[in-house]
């Protein structure tokens, strides 16, 4: 059985994984016509995923830290993107974005919350970059975002 | 003479003044250390969108510029170097600043740039034009295996490992299949309305390079700590500029080796400083000296990155072959402006293609006057931190992807390409080569197409994709650029082996 702790072996067998998958969306109920050049893609990424997988499974190098592990680091970030980017039409671009950059500065600062003159920076700086980004896009670039419930 | 045709057109106030915002732009992004100067110019590709095409040329060249440069003040300052093509700086570059030297460092740094900048561009203005015309003789088959060849070249030279690479690259061909079949106009992979009209090649751009550097600054908060910066003393540039241009065999050493892998695809300028460094260590009268805070060293390797950035866009505007990650994205910056590599640019576009080239060499002004102001104040760009900087890229990729053409599906696919990137990332696999995957996909696809038809309507299509002698130069070219790679690597695992 593949070691999946094993950076290296694990690469392998994701990109194994992807590769199928391509390949059956390419050739499975496809006309042979419009999905000739994906299925062409399909067949040069299995191989080279095979060539990847037989030729890491014999020289199974360690590496130091596994995926996992970046995991606990960025989670909270992850978890801001995804409540930003379903937000960000109902709240508006701007009420979303400027809670996305406050939230991001809180949980990934030294400090959090527990000091009010840092928490008071965190806010000034979150909005001066909102006023920025608004004038930049609203005003010199006329791209006008989604406004949602507020702005 | 064209390039002096349409010099004046760079001098109009509204040129100046993007040349001035994307230099200084470029040397604060490139001074911070973890953004790349490929992330950069990506983030600043939608705000070009709204510009006529050689005003946001002109303000992609001067990021392009001037990161590269800009990278070297971390470097120096903090040893960290700002982009990869800053690492051979940073090795007298920081010992020169524990000396107390940090401002003549810099200045070093700046002035050998220039040098090497423009250098680099002279070999971009008398080399672009021929070989564009040579690709006038490219028909389908032609431009499908330069397609190819482009995606194999930074797919192998770029990469750690040949086969990852080639596979990131196939990941971003097979993403570019997302969408219309470009010849029967059949929609293919689309299972959601936000896929319908394909993937945007900015949004990609962004979310392919912004996104994972975003969750690796992310990562570097959580285990920030205050690194050694070393202050920067008085020093008098004139003094510095009478040494760095007396210093004409690292100078000359830096241009020369910085054009040469500029011009071969893919290599960029990580390779640049270093072959640099190496080959002014090996004819220097004191190579005892490198590595202790030697000049040249860093006049050999700043002149080589900086003179990397002119010959990087001589395959790139001939023949959509990018000399470098950097320049992949240019690329990018160049077909959302409807231009297209080859003769024709500098036949149809000509005006715009010979204001932009030209704007690089006051790019290059430019960047030295405001790099030596820079150099006496750049320690505030050292103490922003890394979760400061996160926030500002997040905000910037989501407003950037989104002005491109008001959608939101495009935001969605930046994030979930640049979330898959990350963790791909962690596996080896680099984002070059999928964009450029990604942005050569159709062309290579369309071709194909004609090609297949053009084929069997004649000799057969075997025939048709493998003979005729720039058919069969592309091909073994292909070929090489693989068993080069593969060759180099099984040499590095030995000697790592051995030691």
């Amino acid at each position: 059985m593949i070691n999946m702790k094993n950076t290296e072996q694990a690469s392998a067998v994701y990109a194994l994984a992807i590769s199928a998958i391509f390949a059956f969306l390419s050739f499975y109920n496809t006309d042979a016509e419009t999905y000739l050049f994906p299925r062409i893609i399909a067949i040069v990424l299995a191989i080279l995923s095979v060539i990847l997988f037989i030729s890491n499974s014999a020289t199974g190098e360690n590496t130091k830290r596994y995926a996992s592990e970046y995991f606990t680091d960025i989670w909270p970030g992850l978890v801001i993107g995804f409540i930003y980017l379903l937000t960000m039409e109902d709240l508006g671009f701007y009420i979303s974005s400027f809670l996305a950059f406050l939230a991001v500065l809180i949980l990934y600062g030294r400090r959090g919350i527990s000091n009010p003159k840092a928490l008071g920076t965190k806010v000034a700086v979150s909005a001066a970059f909102m006023l920025i980004l608004f004038l930049l896009f609203w005003n010199g670039l006329h791209v006008r975002t989604p406004t949602g419930l507020i702005f | 003479m064209d390039f002096l045709h349409y010099f004046s057109n760079v001098f109009t106030p509204y040129h100046l003044l993007l040349l001035f915002g994307g230099t200084t732009a470029g040397l604060i992004l490139g001074a911070l250390p973890g953004l790349s100067p490929t992330m950069a110019v990506a983030l600043i590709i939608p705000f070009t969108f709204h510009m006529q095409p050689d005003s946001g040329l002109i303000l992609l060249g001067a990021m392009y510029t001037a990161t590269v440069a800009g990278g070297a003040i971390s470097a120096i300052l903090v040893n960290v170097p700002g982009a990869p093509a800053n690492i051979a700086t940073a090795l007298d570059g920081h010992q020169l600043a524990r000396q107390g030297r940090a401002s003549e460092a810099l200045h070093y740094c700046f002035f050998s740039s220039f040098v090497g900048g423009i250098f680099g561009i002279i070999i971009l203005i008398f080399f672009t034009p021929p070989l564009a015309d040579l690709a006038l003789k490219f028909g389908p088959t032609e431009l499908f295996w330069i397609a190819i060849l482009g995606i194999t070249v930074i797919g192998t030279i770029g990469s750690k490992s040949v086969i990852k690479g080639l596979m990131a690259g196939l990941f971003g061909l097979a993403i570019s299949t997302i969408g219309d079949n470009p010849m029967l106009g059949e929609q293919r992979f689309v299972y959601s309305e936000h896929m319908e009209s394909g993937i945007h090649i900015v949004a990609a751009l962004i979310g392919l390079f912004a996104l994972p550097q975003i969750l690796t600054l992310m990562e570097e908060s959580r285990r920030e700590s205050a690194g050694a910066m070393f202050a920067l003393s008085e020093s008098r540039w004139l003094q510095s500029a009478k040494y760095n241009f007396s210093r004409v065999k690292a100078l000359t050493i830096g241009s020369i080796v910085g054009s040469i892998v500029g011009v071969i695809p893919g290599a960029g300028g990580q390779i640049a400083g270093l072959v640099a460094y190496d080959q002014a260590r090996k004819t220097s009268d004191n190579p005892q000296n490198f590595g202790k805070g030697e000049p040249d060293g860093i006049i050999a390797a700043e002149s080589a990155n900086n003179a990397m950035v002119g010959p990087s866009l001589v395959p790139l505007l001939t023949l959509s072959i990018p000399g470098s990650p950097t320049a992949a994205v240019l690329l990018g910056g160049l077909l959302i402006h409807g231009l297209f590599p080859g003769p024709d640019l500098f036949t149809q576009h000509a005006e715009v293609i010979w204001t932009f080239i030209d704007s690089l060499i006051v790019a290059q002004i430019f960047m030295l006057v405001i790099g030596l102001f820079l150099s006496r104040h750049s320690g505030w760009i050292m103490k922003v931190p890394s979760h400061y900087m996160a926030a500002s890229i997040l905000i910037l990729a989501v407003f950037g992807t989104y002005s491109i053409q008001s959608s939101y599906s495009d935001v969605l696919i930046m994030a979930i390409l640049g979330v898959a990137m990350y963790f791909a990332s962690k596996f080896g696999f680099g984002p070059a080569p999928v964009v450029l995957g990604i942005i050569l996909g159709p062309i290579a696809e369309d071709n194909f197409l004609q090609g297949k038809l053009i084929g069997e309507a004649g000799d057969g299509v075997m025939n048709y994709f493998f003979t005729g002698a720039i058919n069969i130069t592309l091909i073994l070219a292909t070929i090489g650029s693989i068993a080069y790679s593969v060759y180099a690597s099984h040499k590095m695992k030995q000697k790592a082996a051995l030691s």
